[in-house]
């Protein structure tokens, strides 16, 4: 499967099909083994702070939530249900008004059982983050799998 | 002074918490507003179909239960602090128990005083502690 392929596949998965994803607006930006990265376009409608125009801290979060999820399923195997366990995000700036965000997750080690996952979210340069997290993901979980499996190793 | 100001003083004048939720954006757009009906800070997540994280179970998003999490931290202080602008989060830690199923109830947090920050679902509804250490590292607020 090529890089285009790859993120069409994930955009349909993660964004597409994901109501509140969808709701954002989020866009998959790239997708390859361990490696997932989105980006959030800045609204209105997504501000917590009206004066300075600042967005809220829930769309970083959903955004962060998804993007570590999608890291989780490129490393799968065959399609299998999985479930955020815990995320921690400590928000270590504001993002700039009117400027997209962009995340990227890296699921780091993945057992049987339970997936780690680390992301960044900045505005394009990964060394100057507006956040950090850091979110556990367990495997096999109730339910269908909602997510593919990447195929092929990139 | 600001129209943000204007809102909370409003707000506060009339007893009335719900008003801080129309002046931040991203809580009307999510629809969380606080309540104060019952005498307790309350914060309430209304479900509507945009917040489906997983159609198959289905299960409302994680990211927007993280995010109504923090929202109820910020309305608390809001409300019982005499800060004058939106506090500014510093991080958020949330352990996800087990999948929320849409539609059934609106998700409910609890604003507490102290304690880990941290995020627990119970049947349908959520409760959780938000703290905000103050600069001189004495009893965090609000107190």
């Amino acid at each position: 499967m090529d890089k285009d392929a790859r993120i069409a596949l994930f955009q349909q998965w993660f964004s597409d099909n994901i109501p509140h994803n969808k709701a954002l607006g989020l866009k998959v930006i790239g997708a390859s083994r361990g490696f997932a990265s989105m980006q959030l376009d800045w609204r209105e409608e997504l501000v917590g702070n009206p004066e300075t125009g600042v967005l809220a801290g829930g769309p970083l979060t959903a955004m962060l939530d998804g993007c570590c999820g999608m890291s989780v399923a490129t490393m799968l195997k065959a399609p299998e249900p999985f479930a955020t366990l815990d995320l921690r995000i400590d928000y270590v700036r504001p993002a700039e008004p009117g400027k997209a965000v962009i995340a990227e997750a890296e699921c780091y080690r993945i057992t049987r059982s339970v997936a780690f996952t680390r992301a960044f979210a900045h505005h394009g340069d990964a060394k100057d983050p507006i956040a950090a997290a850091a979110g556990t993901f367990m495997l096999g979980t109730k339910g269908k799998a909602t997510r593919p499996a990447l195929v092929d190793k990139p | 002074m600001s129209a943000l100001l204007e809102r909370l003083a409003e707000a506060r004048k009339e007893g009335n918490v719900a008003r801080l939720a129309e002046a931040i954006p991203y809580a009307r757009w999510m629809q969380i507003a606080p309540e104060n009906g019952t005498g307790e800070l309350l914060t309430r997540m209304r479900y509507h179909p945009e917040l489906i994280g997983n159609t198959f179970l289905p299960a409302i998003h994680g990211g927007t239960l993280g995010a109504m999490l923090e929202m109820a931290a910020i309305f608390h202080l809001l409300w019982e602090t005499e800060t004058e602008t939106v506090p500014k989060i510093v991080n958020i830690t949330v352990d996800y128990l087990r999948s929320a199923p849409p539609g059934r109830r609106d998700r409910l947090r609890q604003g507490d005083e102290a304690g880990p920050s941290h995020g627990q679902r119970l049947r349908r509804s959520l409760a959780g502690r938000p703290v905000a250490p103050r600069r001189d590292g004495q009893r965090p607020f609000p107190r």
